[in-house]
């Protein structure tokens, strides 16, 4: 089965299509989330492919980070979100009462904006996902590989009981990857992941995504579009429709849903081009 | 939020096309006349002012790889610096096509500039002058439909092309007409590129308004004007 496009893009034949061709593994259909009376994101049917890298893009207040944060139910932890609608992970819906959010949790993880290590030494941080999920055999290889998956384990081997605090913006960001990846998950997201490094920290990152998506499924909220036009292979546009002063209540919408490729070179919709042209507003 | 400046230099490239096709225009027009008259001195200026036309092209060539280097252009953006960067090759190729005309005209060669010959070579040169003025047109105007006339106005030339071999049997065996004739062969044939450069352009433009690149016509498997009204 391929991804269901929201419009089927014909003039995608025009360019490499394995970016569509690829399983689902989250089915998002009339996905509607609130905060109390604020409608954050209206109706959204996406489906993220299997390892595939999928950014979400868009302005400020269109959504993006709350849709990300439904994929493993980060919302629940915010008392007036509510979510309507559907998503399946891997043909489960991930919304059931059955669903177990620690498990959700360590299958689906996240990176935040922020590296936030906790105030342990980088083994510690590691080892901390897997000792709560019981998968203490063979902690010290497991603490191994996945700060080598993370690309840092050249960097921290020799001082794997130091402070994860003392690491710089760019290392302590991959050993929050590490720590995500120790539990053996199946998605990572990544929410807007090297907004506070630098460039040579980004590029590690960026790098580090291309290795990882051999094996897991990413999804990407950014605000910098040549990153997302850098590292992904499907790019939702989100946009907020509606606005106080038309007497409607402002809410994200997803406005387009492509190939990286399509989007940056032939994107459909107008609102796309304008926005990822710099002509927006 | 508008991108004044990448919109200004975008805005300056597109211009600097349109003015490095008027030229090859005028290039195209005077070695015509130059060819027809065997006029020296016009052909002399024609070489001379292809510099002008190669500093058109190197100055847009430069803009655009400031561009791609510094504003990261996408969507139609990206199309129009493309389509732009392309063009600007098959303008500047246009204009070398007349000077290679030009430098025929000053061998001095004992050609006839009145015959059936240089009939068939000036139509054929009133062609490619047509379809450098459509396709520029089609360009600055997003015209597709226009865009897609060029391949039906290339096979007029080129059929004309194909007849100079008949036009030129007759002077082929004469030792005293025989090297003018292979020139005159080639400089149909130079008209003819003309026009492919013309249909290329017109490519360019389908692409920049569409997003799909397409080959209005496929060297290796020819389309004929009759097979191409039939779809």
């Amino acid at each position: 089965m391929k991804i269901a496009l929201a419009e089927p893009n014909e003039r995608l034949g025009s360019f490499p299509s394995e970016a569509t061709d690829s399983e689902p593994v989250f089915e998002a259909r009339g996905l509607t989330v609130s905060y109390g009376d604020a409608v954050a994101v209206r109706d959204v049917n996406l489906d993220i492919g299997e390892r595939r890298i999928t950014a979400l893009i868009g302005p400020s207040g269109c959504g993006k980070s709350t849709l990300i944060r439904c994929f493993n139910r980060m919302n629940d932890l915010i008392p007036s979100a509510r979510v309507e609608g559907s998503i399946t992970y891997r043909n489960e819906d991930l919304y059931s009462r059955s669903a177990d959010p620690v498990e959700v949790r360590r299958l689906i993880g996240m990176v935040f904006q922020q590296p936030n290590p906790f105030p342990k030494s980088i083994y510690d941080n590691v080892a901390f996902g897997l000792k709560i999920n019981r998968m203490t055999d063979d902690l010290d290889d497991r603490i191994e590989d996945a700060l080598r998956n993370a690309a840092l384990w050249d960097e921290v081997k020799g001082k794997l009981k130091s402070p994860a605090t003392s690491l710089s913006g760019g290392q302590q960001q991959r050993l929050c990857i590490a720590r995500a990846l120790a539990t053996e998950p199946d998605v990572i997201l990544m929410d807007e992941p090297c907004s506070a490094l630098d460039p040579i920290a980004t590029t590690r990152i960026e790098d580090l995504m291309h290795s990882l998506k051999e094996r897991y499924t990413i999804v990407i909220v950014t605000h910098n579009m040549q990153q997302a036009a850098r590292v992904s292979d499907m790019t939702a546009f989100m946009s907020v429709q509606g606005s106080e002063d038309e007497g409607e209540r402002p809410a994200g919408i997803l406005i387009e849903y492509d190939a990286t490729t399509t989007i940056f070179t032939t994107p459909s919709d107008p609102r796309t081009e304008d926005y990822i042209t710099g002509r927006f507003g | 939020m508008t991108r004044i400046n990448f919109e200004e230099e975008l805005g300056k490239a597109e211009s600097a096309l349109l003015a490095q096709g008027g030229l090859v225009q005028t290039q195209l027009d005077r070695v015509l006349t130059s060819l027809q008259q065997r006029d020296i001195e016009q052909a002399d200026a024609v070489i001379a002012d292809d510099d002008r036309v190669d500093d058109l092209y190197l100055a847009t060539q430069t803009r655009i790889l400031n561009l791609l280097a510094l504003q990261a252009p996408v969507a139609g953006d990206l199309r129009l610096v493309s389509a732009i960067l392309h063009s600007n090759m098959h303008v500047e190729r246009m204009g070398d096509l007349c000077v290679n005309i030009a430098k025929f005209v000053k061998n001095e060669l004992p050609y006839p500039p009145n015959s059936p010959l240089m009939e068939r070579l000036l139509d054929m040169g009133a062609r490619a002058a047509e379809m450098l003025r459509s396709a520029m047109q089609a360009f600055a105007q997003r015209d597709v439909d226009l865009a897609e006339e060029l391949p039906v106005k290339d096979d007029a030339i080129d059929k004309l092309n194909r007849g100079m071999l008949g036009d030129l049997k007759e002077y082929a065996g004469d030792e005293q007409s025989f090297e003018w004739a292979i020139n005159l062969l080639l400089i149909a044939r130079y008209l003819e590129r003309f026009g492919d450069h013309a249909v290329d352009i017109g490519e360019q433009t389908h692409f920049l308004v569409t997003g799909v690149f397409k080959e209005f016509t496929d060297a290796s498997h020819p389309v004929t004007s009759a097979a191409r009204e039939d779809n």
